[in-house]
């Protein structure tokens, strides 16, 4: 008479069981349900969208390898995102990109503040900036301003040491203004 | 300046970290790939270390058994670590005072005794006073309490096998006659000794004696080194005789019982036929790409019979499951006879016609298979077993074992994984597979140590190796042998 509800945390569980099980066809649910926002994490993470997948795969590779020492802690998009930002990590450490350097030219300080200033630009175009990046300054830039760990935590997790993280966030910076001030320029210009 | 960068952050945060991009089909292809090799991957590295374990453990057996039966003189080399027998002494003094005979040995001045009458002396290299009672292919230990009249009806109520003459009483050790102790007379009950060479029969003047006192009687008599596998089983016309009897007297029998299970891994040995090479360019020849092997196991019965003390035959029956994975593949639908077309899966055991899920298919259309695809073959087994134990004593035995069987195909199954409309796949079963043989002949050998509970009642271990002799499938490009590596687990019972 009663048809019994199940909840999502319940169906999830189901799911996580079925994952470490191996049964493929939970698998592709999971990858279907976490893919995108995962992949948007790499791509942050990537110079393109080819490593972004790269990543992804490798990543998930991870999640369902380990899927049984989820411990149900916190939420399961924040345990396959801190495993994708991880592989994401190694990956880079094992390239060596971690000490590219740029001669910056100085920036002229731009107000931020303002509601018009990032309001105009797509996701994607800001993506396209981050990713525009050097390798080194998009992973400090990304565990810095996304993930919000501390350089002391950036330097251990990098193998680099707090002075280079500290750099690196700045040439970051510094890069990613002059984006934002170049972009903002163009949009005035095709205003006007 | 620090608010500036954080604002910037914020900004960059707001408005990337909640979005989502479009994963493309392509990537969930790429890790179901890569699951698919870990998982084999997985599989092969579980393979090699259970292949591994069950040859060191096989080695390990050999050669522990071959080192109990080729190198039996080394129990009798350790002479420095001999002790005189405070026992022996006390059974000698004992004995002789119920005869009468009280000739003032004690275990103080045994030895001073035989250096005086040129006779050798007993040592005993044994840590117990345990009585050891020989019974054809066991040696059982008794408490002396429990042989109360042990003296008068034994010659070797002491550990047979690790007496040994003095050699500080004799010139030469090699030429006094080698004695045998001879166990399980069921005359006697007891051991006899007997001279080798000269045909002089001790018995009749040894099986009430205890070999001290034989020794006594016997001057110069030298008495070497004595090992277990110098016991000689003498029924009661001095024949030999393997048939152990228990404690009691009485006698065991021949046959026993043994049930066991055994988890294995299983593979296909794939053979191409010459005659069929045109076949082989198709799709179908790529079996050992498409198949993966899988744990199977399979259980049973066997009924031995001792033929002598270290040959046993045995019979049995055993039910045996081989499952082989069938990993995500394509297949195309054919027609034949102008029957209407339909999906056929060949698989290296046979060929199965898939059921129409999504509709009676075209000639040439395709269909694939997920990867949780299964292929059962099920058989009574029938094997004929010799076994040759390599080392044997009170509890533990040692052997090697093999034979052919008669393995006769009770049932065939493939469990297969069709996609339906929706994208998900359902796992459909299908009973009848073509071209499979109903009977089958194959080889298995192994190693094995047993382990002796009590009288009656053992424990078993076998690392074995089985295969099919004869192809399990017919009428294909592609012979298949399935052959397995397994570790048996078992109880036995001897009558």
């Amino acid at each position: 008479m009663f048809k019994r509800l199940r909840s999502p945390e319940s169906e999830m569980n189901d799911l996580i069981k079925l994952c470490s099980k191996n049964d493929r066809r939970a698998q592709n649910e999971l990858f279907r349900l976490f893919s995108p926002k995962m992949m948007n994490v790499c791509l942050r993470y990537s110079k393109s969208r080819e490593e972004a997948e790269d990543t992804l795969v490798e990543g998930f590779m991870k999640v369902f390898d380990h899927i049984s020492e989820f411990r149900k802690e916190g939420s399961l998009e924040g345990w396959i995102r801190k495993i994708i930002v991880n592989t994401a990590v190694e990956k880079f450490r094992k390239k060596g990109m971690l000490y590219a350097t740029l001669h910056m030219e100085e920036i002229k300080e731009i107000d931020f503040s303002g509601p018009d200033v990032l309001s105009d630009m797509s996701a994607d175009e800001l993506m396209h900036m981050i990713q525009a990046l050097p390798a080194g300054y998009r992973m400090v830039f990304n565990l810095y301003a996304f993930e919000g760990l501390k350089h002391k935590e950036i330097a251990e997790k990098l193998g680099i040491s707090e002075g280079t993280s500290k750099s690196n966030l700045y040439d970051a910076r510094a890069i990613l203004k002059k984006e934002v001030e170049l972009s903002r320029r163009q949009a005035k210009v095709s205003n006007e | 300046m620090k608010e500036l960068n954080d604002d910037m952050d914020q900004l960059f945060r707001s408005s990337l970290d909640a979005e989502e991009s479009p994963v493309r089909e392509n990537a969930w292809n790429r890790l179901d790939h890569k699951l698919n090799a870990s998982e084999l991957d997985v599989y092969k590295r579980k393979t090699r270390i259970y292949r591994s374990a069950t040859i060191i453990l096989g080695l390990l057996l050999l050669g522990g058994g071959s080192y109990e039966f080729l190198i039996p003189a080394r129990k009798a080399v350790s002479e420095n670590k001999t002790t005189q027998s405070p026992a022996l002494a006390d059974r000698a003094s004992k004995q002789n005072e119920v005869s009468g005979e009280s000739t003032g040995n004690t275990p103080d001045n045994l030895n001073n005794t035989a250096h005086a009458t040129n006779r050798p002396s007993f040592v005993i290299n044994t840590n117990t006073d345990k009585l050891v009672e020989k019974r054809g292919t066991d040696t059982r230990q008794t408490p002396e309490t429990s042989h109360p009249n042990k003296h008068s009806n034994r010659i070797a109520s002491y550990p047979v096998a690790s007496i040994i003459a003095n050699p500080k009483t004799q010139t030469t050790r090699t030429s006094a006659s080698p004695l045998s102790l001879a166990a399980n007379a069921p005359a006697s009950s007891g051991l006899m000794a007997k001279e080798h060479g000269t045909g002089t029969d001790l018995n009749a003047g040894l099986e009430t004696e205890p070999i001290g006192t034989l020794l006594e009687k016997q001057p110069g008599l030298m008495m070497p080194a004595i090992h277990e596998e110098s016991l000689v089983p003498l029924s009661s016309d001095g024949q030999s005789n393997a048939v152990a009897t228990s404690g009691t007297g009485t006698r065991l029998s021949r046959f026993s019982v043994s049930l066991f299970f055994v988890p294995d891994i299983t593979g296909r040995h794939l053979t191409k036929d010459d005659d069929e090479d045109d076949k082989l360019n198709g799709p179908d020849d790529d079996f050992s790409e498409r198949e993966s092997p899988s744990f199977s196991y399979h259980t049973g019965v066997k009924v031995g019979y001792e033929l002598t003390h270290r040959w046993s035959i045995y019979a049995g029956l055993s039910y045996v499951t081989l499952f082989q994975g069938l990993k995500a593949t394509t297949v195309y639908a054919t027609s034949s006879n102008n029957e209407a077309p339909h999906f056929v899966l060949n698989t290296s055991g046979g060929s199965a016609i898939l059921p129409n899920v999504n509709g009676p298919p075209l000639p040439s259309d395709s269909l694939s298979i997920g990867a949780r695809s299964l292929e059962t073959l099920r058989f009574i087994q029938l094997p004929l077993l010799v076994q040759y134990s390599i080392f044997q004593n009170n509890r533990i035995t040692w052997y090697a074992l093999g034979g052919p069987s008669l393995d006769v195909l009770v049932s065939e199954m493939i469990k297969v994984e069709i996609p339906t409309p929706t994208g998900s796949g359902e796992v459909h079963t299908i009973t009848g597979i073509t071209g499979v043989n109903h009977f089958n002949l194959g080889f298995m050998a192994g190693m094995g140590l047993k382990y002796n509970l009590n009288e009656h009642f053992n424990l078993f271990t076998e690392p074995v190796f089985k295969c099919l002799l004869t192809p399990i499938n017919s009428n294909t490009p592609v012979k298949s042998y399935p052959f397995s590596y397994g570790l048996s687990f078992g109880i036995g019972y001897h009558f």
